[in-house]
């Protein structure tokens, strides 16, 4: 399946009409975004066109009435209002347009699909049956998932409950139950054939007895055949009852971890405030000599002139008291007709005295003191300080900003999971209990198989006694039976060389993909075990015994990238933060391989995980688009290209 | 349908089953994984049932 195009109508925090185009071209689309601003509601919006659920984070799936744009629904809180996912695709050299609608009408929630094939539109069966067949739901989780998730992937090395279902699933989506439901039917068939040779009519007395054995056994299975139906019933019940007991603690631990993060992002937000508050009172305190830098430039060069002045007016000064000096040696020497220095007589001079100017000190005084107030104001020390605090004032407004929106997102998850249930205390026992009944009836359900199949085999013994007795109608359902035996062993026999073969696909395609990704050279490949779980292999021949959790993601995409090849399926992969746990060097090796994990994948990341520049280089002719999430508004979330992508 | 599916039956039938005749048993599957979705409802024991009279027929007929 390739995906052209999707589109929204209102859908979640995408409010009006929006589309993210894929091109023309397979390869690698990455969409950036911020947490909240909607990533995981675009991972989710393909889910739900597809297979109808929106997954919250807590395993839970969110009501179709919720997936309204908050802010068209205040918009026209009395009229009719829907959203919408279309998917422009192709699959199976067709073109389809594929739409899952929401629509409210007071209290009425109404959901519908409708599948447009090239022109035509299909029936609601025929669309319904066409979504199960291009991505069904035990198998969306290999194309669509949130990155965190692939730690699940660690159940298949540990014989678990969780590794069973996942098993189930890998080998629901490389073809296994075509096999045993093929055996299983043919079983039923040659059970229900027996049943008819039963009923022959032969003149032979031991084909006659056996003939009446025979109806009696057919009877004896079907009671058991009612019995093994009844534990399997349990065995769902049973399944189910666990599964919503997980759901629950897997829901209460989130829940804790939720409150965990509100506590510190309150006390992070508290101490950003205090940091703020603190920047704020120191800058106030410099705030008054903000107009300085300003006025600085006016300033400087009023300084400059008033120095230059003041550089004048003191040479006038110094000349001015010289003459006013020569000008009383003058007047005592005329009047004693000594000198006032030494004493001794003095002639007459040659020349007129100097004469003094008007005395300048007080224009000295008033220019010195404009000087230094200037000086003052600019003192240096004073606006780096001003521009230090403005700084640190920016700062502190950032974090605070980062924190509230940290808080705000911490009160939204802490919102999701309401009160907690008290009665959480005792589901860890009733968990055990559980696992421990479904253990009970898994043991129970293999003696009623291996008692069923003892019986069908005796049935079957006996039909062939009595079909041969039975003239040509014993002849001809003796063919039946034979055919109908021949292939169910056949198919039943299959199913071992089938797995087996599949291993070893997996673990090759696996491995392929791993050894780009990894950089540790010790590690080789990978080694598949019965349940695909995958370990690492080192070079010294033995498998790693642990693994960092930035391994285990890369592992847990190998699979994913070998089921994508090995799988008849084929569709688009949608990743959410799939970097979030590999460190740089392990980022940029992964998203190198990410083209080999599958012909067209769509990854939501923020850019702290990953940037344009790293994804262009390691991606290449591979990157095919790049869009960004804006966010207008927590109700208004707008798909944009990316400047410079 | 999956190639490597239908490659390891017709290997096993053509080793151990040769009196079956390989289109009845790639048509088996077929129906088999055309109803993999919608087991309920998707008529298959009927359909498997119709193919094998089918191809008994032809066989008795030829």
């Amino acid at each position: 399946m390739r995906l052209n195009k999707l589109r929204f109508h209102n859908f979640g925090p995408f409010y009006g009409d929006q589309e993210l185009d894929f091109g023309e071209d397979n390869g690698v689309t990455i969409i950036y975004g911020r947490n909240n601003f909607g990533k995981t509601t675009l991972l989710n919006s393909v889910r739900w066109l597809f297979v109808g659920k929106f997954r919250e984070r807590t395993g839970e799936t969110r009501a179709n009435a919720d997936l309204v744009n908050r802010k068209a629904r205040k918009e026209a809180p009395d009229e009719p209002i829907s959203a919408r996912v279309i998917a422009d695709l192709t699959w199976k050299d067709t073109d389809y347009i594929l739409t899952r609608t929401v629509t409210l009408d007071g209290s009425r929630t109404q959901v519908s699909v409708d599948v447009i094939r090239g022109v035509d539109a299909l029936s609601r069966e025929q669309s319904q049956a066409l979504l199960q067949s291009m991505i069904p739901e035990d198998i969306q989780q290999f194309f669509l998932f949130d990155a965190e998730d692939l730690n699940r992937y660690e159940d298949l090395l540990h014989h678990s409950s969780a590794g069973e279902e996942l098993k189930g699933a890998i080998e629901r989506i490389l073809g296994v139950p075509v096999l045993k439901n093929g055996v299983s039917d043919l079983r039923e068939l040659s059970r229900r054939h027996n049943k008819i040779i039963a009923k022959l009519q032969t003149a032979d007395a031991a084909a006659n007895s056996a003939a009446n054995s025979l109806a009696q056994l057919n009877e004896v299975i079907d009671r058991m055949l009612e019995d093994k139906q009844q534990i399997e019933d349990d065995i769902e019940e049973a399944t189910a009852e666990r599964e919503r007991i997980e759901t629950e603690l897997k829901k209460s631990e989130i829940a804790r971890r939720a409150l965990e993060q509100h506590r510190l992002c309150e006390a992070a937000y508290h101490d950003a405030h205090t940091g703020y508050d603190n920047a704020l009172e120191a800058f106030q305190l410099v705030a008054p000599h903000a107009w300085v830098a300003v006025a600085t430039a006016r300033l400087e060069q009023e300084l400059s002139t008033i120095e230059t002045e003041l550089t004048e007016l003191v040479k006038a000064q110094r000349q001015n008291d010289r003459a006013t000096l020569l000008a009383e040696l003058r007047a005592e020497i005329d009047a004693t007709g000594n000198c006032p220095c030494c004493g001794q007589p003095a002639t007459n001079a040659d020349h007129d005295p100097p004469s003094s100017g008007t005395d300048l000190s007080e224009a000295i005084a008033t220019l010195r003191h404009r000087r230094n107030t200037i000086q003052r104001v600019l003192d240096s020390s004073k606006t780096a300080v001003l521009r230090e605090r403005q700084s640190a004032l920016q700062t502190a407004e950032m974090i605070l900003h980062d924190k509230r929106t940290d808080l705000r997102e911490a009160e939204e998850e802490v919102e999701d999971f309401g009160e907690l249930d008290h009665s959480i205390a005792d589901m860890p026992n009733q968990l055990n209990n559980t696992k421990l009944r479904l253990a009970h009836l898994q043991q129970d359900l293999s003696v009623a198989d291996n008692s069923l199949t003892d019986k069908q085999q005796a049935a079957h013994d006996l039909g062939k006694v009595v079909a041969e007795q039975g003239g040509e109608e014993g002849q001809a359902a003796t063919r039946k039976q034979q055919m109908l035996t021949d292939l169910e062993e056949l198919l039943d026999s299959a199913i071992a060389t089938y797995r087996n073969e599949l291993k070893n696909r997996v673990e090759t395609e696996a491995t392929e993909v791993f050894l780009q990704m990894r950089s540790n050279p010790d590690f080789i490949g990978l080694s598949i075990n019965d349940d695909y779980g995958l370990a690492i292999l080192n070079n010294d021949g033995e498998l790693e015994p642990q693994r960092s959790s930035g391994y285990e993601h890369m592992v847990a995409l190998a699979l994913v990238a070998a089921l994508q090849r090995c799988a008849p399926v084929q569709a688009p992969i949608f990743m959410d933060m799939p970097f979030a746990r590999l460190d740089p060097e392990h980022k940029i090796t992964t998203l190198e391989a990410m083209p080999s994990v599958a012909a067209q994948i769509v990854l939501f990341v923020h850019e702290g995980e990953v940037n344009h520049a790293q994804a262009t280089q390691a991606l290449g002719q591979s990157l095919v688009v790049e869009r960004k999430l804006l966010q207008h508004s927590s109700r208004h979330t707008q798909i944009t290209t990316l400047e410079g992508g | 349908m999956h190639e490597q599916l239908l490659e390891t039956v017709e290997t096993l039938r053509s080793s151990n089953y040769l009196r079956l005749d390989p289109s009845l048993v790639a048509r088996i599957l077929e129906l088999e994984a055309d109803a993999l979705e919608a087991r309920s409802g998707s008529g298959i024991l009927a359909k498997l049932e119709q193919t094998i009279d089918q191809a008994l027929a032809a066989a008795s007929d030829s």
